[in-house]
Parts: C-alpha cells; structure tokens; sequence
C-alpha cells in the first residue's frame, strides 16, 4: 500500500450558479520519502490537490484519501486540523510566516499548539534553524529578513511538527534564481537526509530537474505519472522533456 | 490558552494606531465612568453622611408602638433617661455614641404671630457623641452646655417671627399629663441647609427645657445612637432588635428617611444609566476594531489553520488580545479617575449649595472600591462580548479561503 493513496479524488466549487469541477476524479499513489512535483498549467487543479492532500480541504463525496493507510475523508474541522500540525508540514509561495514572531518562535509556533517539552522543543528548533543556515538571525523578525531567508524559516517551521509529509506550493515563485536554487538544494536536503515525503506543485523547471517524479495535471485529470511511486515515476530528465515540449 | 497568551500579546503591540483607538476607548468609558462616580458618589455620600451625623442619627430607638402613637400621644411611650435602656444601648457592639431626645409638637410665637412647630429637645452636651455634626450648619450658636431656654429655627421660621439672635419667643406645648403649658425661650441661633418645610417647621431646643415645659423630668422618647461605620449598621440593628426585645423599635436612618435612601438609589441608578452608555460606546468601538483586525488578519488565520491551530484556539487568540486591551484601558482608566479625584479633593472638594439662603456643603468626591471594580469587570466583559463575534468569524474562515485572501 502507498503511503499516500487517493482515489477518485473530485472537487466541484460553487461559484454562484455556476458549477466549476476543479478535479475531475484524480488517482495518485505516493511512496514515502519521495521527491514528487506535481506540474500543470494554471487552473489545471494543481493547488486544489495539495489543499486536498494537506487537509487544508475536502475532496467532493466518494473520494478516498488514505494517508499510510488511515482513511481521512469525513474527518471535522478539529480531527482535520490535528492531522495537519501532527503529520503535515506546509511551505507557501508567500513564505505565510507570522508577523509578530521572530525566527525562532515562528519555527516552534506550530509545536506549541501541542503540549510539548518547550526544553526539547527549542533545542530541536534551534537544531533546526542550524540546518537550515538561520543560525544568525534567530531573533530577527519576519520584515528584517530576506525572500530567501523567510522562505527558509518556513521549511524550518513545516519540518518542526517531525511531519510525515511536506506540501510546498510553488515555494520558489517568488524567489530570484541563485536564492531558488539553494531552496531546493536545501529540500532536496532535508528529503535525502530526514526521509520526508515532498510534494511540490510548481511551474519551475528547475524544481522538475531535481524530482524524483513528476505527475503532470490538465483540466483536473491527471494526466502523466500516474500510478504508484516506482511505475509511474518519472526521471528528471524525461520531466524536463516534457516540460520543454510545452 | 496559556500558550497563546505571549502571541496575544505581541498582536497588541503590532498596530499601535489600532490598539490606542480600542484602550483608548475603552480608557475614555472607565476614565469618564468613575470620575463621574467619584464626584456623584461625593455628593451622595456626602448628603448621607451629613443627614445621619448631624440630624437623623445612624439608628433611633422607640418605644414598641411609638410611630402609630406619635399624632395621637407622642409623649404616651416615653422612658427613662439614663436608665438601664441607655446603659444596654451604649455598651452594643459598633455603637458609638447615644444620646436622649424629645420630640413634641407646639406654638412658637413671638407676641404677635405664632406658628405650629415640631421641636426636638437634645442634650446640648452629649448630643455630639451621636451627632457629631449638629452644630455644622448653625449661624449664629449652637445651644450652649447646660442651655436652659436655647432655640434653633430654621432659617424660614427665623424670618416669618422675625427671630434674631438674642431674641425671644414663646412655646406653648401639651404636657404629658394633659395640661397646657407655655415657656420662654432666646434665640441661638438658625439652621441652614434644611429643605423648605423642615426650615419652616423644625426648632431644636434644649431638652431640660422640654422636660420641665412637657412636665417629663428624667424622661424621654428616643435614644439616637451612632454606629462605626455605615456597613455595620444593618447588624448592629439586627443586634440591637434581639437585645432589646419586642419592647422596643429599632429603625436604621434609612428607615426613617425613605426620602434620603430613594434620593440615593435614584442618584446611583442614574450614575449606572450614564456609565452604561460610556461602556456601550466603547464596546461598540472594541468590536469595530476588532473586526477591521479580523480582517486584515484573514490570510495569517489562514496560516495559523494550517498548521493545526482549532477553531477555538482562533477565537481564543482574538478573545485574549481583546481582554489584554481591555485590562489596560481599564487600568489607565482608574488610575486617571484616581488621580482627578485625589487631586479635587486635595484642594478641598467643591461645594454643593443648598438654595438661595440655605447655605451649601463641601462636598469630597471619592472613589469607592465597588465603582472600580464593577467598571473594570464590566470593561473586560463588555470587551469580550463585543469580540465574541469578530472572534466566531476568525474561527469559521475555512484555511483555503483565509490562505488565498490578499
């Protein structure tokens, strides 16, 4: 069994009247500890999935997302949002970090939603800010800190939970190429060393490169690298094909 | 809750326009709300004070039946002066101070008119062990130690006789036994401050005087007692009621001056009425604020949704930033009221007139301990209250729509 499995996921919104299908009945299986990106077109569902896959959303009825193993449709807003700051971390295109917070505690903040040793949770923070290379600016604010920099306090802050799954919705889109590139190297990272699963929605080519598979959504279907993790998978360098063929 | 509490406190010091508009408010409400009650309470208290120590006495003691009496026969239900009564009402707990009364009925004439008077005979010595304050709104002089034929008019009855100091007048009163009986007496002196009828009814004479006039030596109507302090004198009439007996009445100045305590319940209800309405404003102010926060805060509730904060950590975050706010509006705003207040009475109060004649008091504003505290609960609550609703509408955004606002 994968360690992400959804079957049949759909998402209609209402928008007034009208009825607009954002997926149109996705099959996806994830192994843990891949590197996926899931590219597309926008208004392809892209978001809509990782909304659905962090839990941040509900999937339209019969859908099924298995998360190793456990079903998680029908869950409440509570069960939901336990789920997210036990098993998901979250890495947005705007960084979303808190204002009022410095480094530190914006790392820690998700940890404290919990009740967890504050001894323990701040020596794995700062290890964490180490790793991350935040070391110098622990105490710096969110507005004293470079795209670069808060984007890093935001891996920081989705891996401090020890979740089992990291979204990151196009992390790099507001980043220059040189900071992008240290992004990823330090994803890529934190993949290879703490064996977290990554799921990446993104139009970068550069991000494409570095995935270990890529699933490729059109108009709400899925409609490339389908299947489980070692079958569907698709190589950097056919990725990177089929983003040039575009 | 507690963890939130450190974040709480950061978002209030992050816009520091909109967290001076909301304790602002919130200090305006309690600022004006309590300094308002320091100087309406001032007069309040201030009228109270001066009605139970100089005139009424904090609690009066009867004969059983001496009220339903009095129009008919109020010398009928007399007792003895300094007998075991007194020594029974002097040594309760929390009295201090008794003193002897008579009242009567009589004429007042000054050889060429006379009119219908209700005298109270006192002792002049030891009437200011109960009321301290008797000869404060005297011109003139008080009745004098050992005073056999002293009087005290009020200021309308000293100018329809025409009564000056040193001038005399004629009582004429039914003794005790029936007979009728007439005395001289010298004015001493004219009380001030009284409403209209009491200063044009009301003499105060010597009670040797009424006792030889009434034809009552060694007897008297009333004890007037003084209590300590005004919150035990329920108790020490409840006391007094059970020591004494059915024999007796035991009536609290309240009692015996429904007028006075309605005046005081009025003035306190008004004083609520108008702190009501600061709070209104401000609470209307809080939620106004609090919304506007609400909003500019979508996409960070967002965040914090998605990394696992419940709907009810949301509302609590919002709650707990409104009370912090709350707290200190409230907290300048005693310390403000305090401060005006302290300051008034340091140069000695205001004075209140009585009416054109009447003279006036000095009235001390003063902040009493229940005021404050009701205004900072009140403040806290009403702020809360006004956050429950921006607070629900934090908590019901749903993490997609709250990430994707701007």
């Amino acid at each position: 069994m994968a360690f992400i499995e959804l079957k049949d996921i759909k998402k209609t919104y209402q928008l007034g009247k009208t009825q607009v299908p954002a997926l149109k009945g996705v099959d996806l299986q994830v192994e843990r500890g891949e590197f996926t990106v899931v590219m597309g077109p926008s208004g392809s569902g892209k978001t809509t999935l990782l909304n659905i896959i962090g839990l941040l959303d509900r999937a339209d009825e019969g859908s099924s997302y298995r998360l190793d193993g456990e079903e998680l449709g029908g869950r409440d807003f509570n069960e939901m949002a336990g789920l997210r700051n036990r098993k998901i971390g979250f890495i947005f295109q705007s960084f979303n970090l808190i204002p009022v917070l410095n480094v530190v505690e914006n790392v820690e903040f998700p940890c404290l939603l919990r009740k967890e040793d504050r001894g323990i949770l701040r020596k794995r923070v700062l290890t964490l800010a180490g790793d991350v290379g935040l070391e110098p600016y622990l105490h710096h604010k969110p507005d004293e800190l470079s795209g670069g920099q808060r984007q890093r306090v935001a891996i920081a802050r989705a891996l401090a939970t020890q979740p089992e799954i990291v979204l990151a919705d196009e992390p790099t889109a507001n980043l220059d190429s040189v900071t992008s590139e240290q992004i990823l190297d330090l994803m890529q990272r934190l993949n290879e060393s703490r064996g977290v699963t990554f799921l990446f929605s993104t139009h970068d080519p550069r991000i494409m490169k570095r995935a270990r598979r890529v699933v490729r959504l059109a108009d709400g279907k899925l409609v490339e690298g389908n299947g489980n993790g070692s079958s569907g998978a698709e190589l950097p360098g056919q990725a990177s094909a089929a983003l040039e063929a575009r | 809750m507690f963890r939130l509490l450190p974040l709480a406190l950061r978002n209030v010091t992050r816009s520091k326009a909109r967290t001076g508009l909301t304790v602002g408010m919130i200090f305006f409400g309690v600022m004006m709300s309590l300094t308002l009650s320091g100087f309406v309470m001032g007069v309040g208290e201030t009228m109270v004070e001066e009605a139970v120590k100089a005139r009424v006495g904090a609690l009066e003691v009867h004969r059983k039946g001496y009220f339903e009496e009095r129009d008919k026969a109020p010398l009928k239900l007399d007792v003895e002066q300094g007998g075991p009564l007194e020594q029974a009402l002097a040594s309760t707990p929390h009295v201090t101070g008794v003193t002897p009364r008579i009242l009567f009925a009589g004429l007042l004439t000054n050889g060429r008119r006379g009119t219908m008077v209700l005298a109270t005979a006192v002792d002049p010595t030891g009437v200011f062990s109960a009321l301290p304050l008797a000869d404060k709104y005297v011109e003139g002089s008080y009745l004098k130690p050992k005073d056999a034929n002293g009087l005290i008019v009020g200021t309308v009855m000293g100018h329809s006789l025409a009564l000056k100091p040193g001038g005399t007048a004629m009582l004429q009163a039914q003794a005790k036994d029936g007979r009728q009986n007439a005395l001289d007496l010298e004015l001493r002196g004219t009380m001030m401050g009284q409403n209209p009828l009491e200063s044009k009814r009301n003499i105060t004479v010597p009670l040797a005087f009424a006792q030889s006039l009434l034809g009552m030596e060694g007897r008297v109507t009333e004890y007037v007692l003084a209590v300590d302090a005004p919150e035990h004198l329920d108790a020490t009439a409840a006391a007094l009621r059970a020591k004494l007996g059915p024999g007796y009445e035991v009536q609290t100045w309240e009692e015996l001056r429904p007028p006075l305590r309605d005046a005081r319940f009025v003035q306190r209800a008004i004083l609520g009425a108008v702190s009501f309405v600061f709070l209104i404003i401000a609470v209307f102010g809080v939620a106004n604020t609090m919304l506007m926060t609400v909003m500019e805060r979508t996409r960070e509730i967002g965040t914090m949704l998605a990394v696992g904060m419940t709907r009810a950590q949301i509302a609590a975050l919002f709650l707990l930033e409104a009370a912090v706010q709350a707290l200190l509006g409230a907290s300048l705003g005693v310390a403000v009221a305090t401060a005006i207040i302290q300051v008034a009475a340091s140069r000695g109060g205001f004075f209140v007139s009585m009416g054109a004649g009447q003279g006036g008091q000095q009235v001390m504003p003063m902040l009493l301990t229940g005021p404050v505290v009701i205004a900072v609960v009140a403040a806290v609550l009403g702020a809360l209250l006004a956050s429950v609703s921006p607070a629900l509408r934090a908590a019901r955004l749903r993490p997609v729509e709250a990430l994707s606002s701007t």
